[in-house]
């Protein structure tokens, strides 16, 4: 078993601080996955974890015991890098030999080792090869099996898959994700991909600028948002935000946005101003007379399963721009005005000045 | 009138002339006039010249003088090599670390500066330390009590002074193009050795030194195509003494085709040594290749 704690974690390059006191329990078994835009601190905390890199401040805990200094080996961690990393000089067969002859084992043991973790990836025919002679896919195919070979408490991924084309992708996602369920063993998983987040992940954790902004289940940061970042951080395509004024209608409360006016999920006080951010899946496209709110459909994107929306609402001199995401082919012309209609409970609310959600 | 494409040929002849011309002026003639020399007998006095066909060759290849002076060029290549690529590599493995950017740059600099001045001067500076009598170093030898060394003029210790200075002028060269090796192995790379828990030793051993091989080959042959060549230095310190202790393969064609004034022998010789320049070369890579198997 192996349990992960972040106490308060904090790194300094020179003077300048790049994660500002970060904490985090990660259970035994859990797949955890660090999402954010580049330059986050995501890649930082993982390198930390690994022991690449120093932690300036706090404390690393692995099954309860502090970890800050102990070697990359002695914390038990393999990891997989984005650039596979493998050394060049060596075949496949040394590659993932050369961790177990540091801990020196007996030679006999480590070809078991190897051999073994070869047939769970289905790399046996590729032993006697160098790296240079490899795909992409296989590359990374021997880097993971380089980290299971040394049967690890805790498994670091850097990014492992944004080298390898979109089909490969999809594959070797849901490899690892097998490879997880068999193999059981804490997973710390780094990305900036938010499909990989939210299909491998037990629990996400999104960072910005150093700090974590929420951590949860995917469905739960998908459906609950803590704030604007996170909202806009997941989904595909990103949630719509506008500006509004919040209003009173008979049939209940209501916000006043570019374009018409929208039902909002909870009471607010009259006249505030609020952000308010609509998933393009949510919205519904309604005949244009008597509806409540308008938008012009200024071109749309058909991708053959769903058909995407691009539409201007408010002001023909300042309209704000949103995303409309509609299945199957749906045919609109430029400049068609058209109806929009949403749920109550399907509109967000956030804080116009610091971005947090506003309670339901 | 010419179309355009026959005035932009035109002008690129124009524009490269001046090169050519150099080239066949200071390259391409004189190599085909040694080849021509090689097969040709010419009288001092009138230049008078008559074809004498493998005569020269023949004359080179069984004189035990050039035997001698070619077995001393390939002891100083075994000496110059290991000297300069092995102290190279230490050196440069030495400051590839977090070294600040000044300090580093310093010692750079400090290890270069002997390839830019000038060997005539720096085998004249040696020549002056290595001086037995006067020399600073062994007046050092002899304030800590010891005999003094006869550097330049003991039979079995000349070629090691020649060695000395080669390596002390060369050295820097090759630290500063192992040390750019060095710190083009990919960062991820020893990261994942030390993630795989090997020492900073055996990251050097087994992924850093196989990583650089092909620029330690580079190194290794260049080295070895500047020891064949060795010339300069040698004539200025020993002239090739004591006895032909120290005299290389060049020194031999310089007095064969200067001081001799066989100008056919001469350019025999050099001829001879452009054939092994060539042949250990290829062997070199040869092996290179299967070495570092990439």
């Amino acid at each position: 078993m192996a349990t992960l704690a972040l106490r308060d974690i904090r790194k300094s390059f020179g003077k300048h601080e790049v994660i500002h006191g970060v904490s985090l329990d990660v259970k035994d078994g859990e797949f955890v996955v660090f999402v954010g835009p580049s330059g986050c601190g995501k890649s930082t905390m993982l390198r930390m974890i690994a022991g690449l890199e120093t932690i300036t401040e706090g404390q690393l805990l692995i099954d309860g015991a502090v970890m800050n200094e102990e070697t990359p080996t002695r914390r038990g961690i393999a990891m997989v890098f984005q650039s596979y990393a493998l050394y060049p000089n060596m075949t496949v067969y040394q590659n993932m030999a050369f961790g177990l002859e540091q801990a020196r084992l007996p030679k006999a043991e480590i070809r078991e080792l190897v051999l073994e973790a070869a047939e769970t990836l289905k790399i046996e025919p590729l032993l006697q090869r160098r790296p240079g002679q490899l795909s992409g896919g296989q590359s990374q195919r021997v880097a993971i099996g380089r980290s299971i070979v040394r049967n690890p408490r805790i498994f670091l991924f850097d990014e492992p898959l944004s080298n390898l084309d979109a089909e490969l992708r999809v594959h070797m996602r849901v490899e690892i994700a097998n490879l997880h369920k068999r193999m059981g063993r804490t997973t710390i998983y780094v990305t900036h991909d938010q499909v990989e987040a939210m299909t491998l992940a037990d629990t996400i954790v999104v960072f910005n600028e150093g700090r974590i902004e929420q951590l949860g289940t995917p469905l739960d940061l998908y459906n609950k948002p803590a704030n604007r970042f996170v909202a806009g951080f997941l989904g595909s395509p990103r949630m719509n935000f506008l500006q509004g004024r919040v209003a009173e209608a008979a049939s209940g409360p209501c916000v006043e946005v570019p374009g018409g006016v929208l039902p909002l999920p909870q009471p607010a006080r009259q006249g505030e101003a609020i952000e308010i951010g609509i998933r393009p899946e949510h919205l519904e496209v309604v005949a244009p007379e008597g509806a409540a709110a308008r938008a012009r459909v200024q071109f749309t994107e058909q991708l053959g399963g769903e058909t995407f929306l691009y539409c201007d609402v408010g002001e023909a001199a300042e309209p704000a721009r949103i995303v409309i995401k509609r299945q199957g082919q749906q045919r609109f012309g430029d400049n068609e005005v058209i109806g929009l209609a949403i749920g109550a409970s399907d509109v967000y609310c956030f804080d116009s000045k610091t971005g947090a959600a506003l309670a339901a | 009138m010419a179309t355009l494409r026959q005035r932009e040929t035109l002008a690129a002849y124009g524009f490269l002339a001046p090169a050519y011309l150099i080239y066949l002026l200071f390259l391409a003639i004189p190599m085909v006039a040694s080849l021509l020399l090689s097969v040709l007998e010419v009288d001092r006095l009138t230049l008078a010249t008559q074809f004498v066909g493998w005569a020269n060759f023949d004359w080179v290849l069984t004189d035990p003088r050039f035997w001698k002076t070619f077995g001393n060029t390939f002891y100083f290549i075994a000496l110059a090599v290991v000297g300069n690529v092995g102290l190279g590599l230490g050196l440069a493995v030495l400051l590839d670390r977090n070294i600040p950017g000044p300090l580093l740059y310093l010692f750079r600099l400090a290890y270069f500066l002997p390839v830019l001045v000038s060997l005539a001067f720096v085998s004249f500076i040696w020549r002056f330390m290595f001086s037995f009598d006067l020399g600073a170093i062994n007046y050092y030898i002899r304030m800590l009590g010891l005999p003094p060394v006869g550097w330049l003029t003991d039979k079995n210790v000349a070629m090691f002074s020649i060695v000395i200075i080669d390596v002390w002028k060369n050295v820097g060269f090759f630290v500063i193009i192992l040390l750019a090796a060095l710190q083009g192995v990919p960062r991820n790379l020893m990261e994942a050795a030390r993630i795989d828990g090997a020492s900073p030793f055996t990251a050097l051993r087994r992924i850093k030194l196989p990583y650089i091989a092909p620029v330690i080959l580079f190194c290794v042959t260049y080295a070895t195509i500047g020891g064949l060549q060795v010339f300069d230095s040698i004539k200025i310190i020993t002239d090739g003494g004591p006895g032909d202790s120290t005299r290389s393969v060049v020194m031999y064609m310089f007095s064969e085709a200067f001081s001799a004034g066989e100008l056919g022998t001469g350019a025999a010789s050099a001829l001879t040594l452009l054939v092994v320049i060539a042949i250990v070369t290829a062997i070199q890579l040869t092996l290179g290749r299967r070495f570092a198997g990439r």
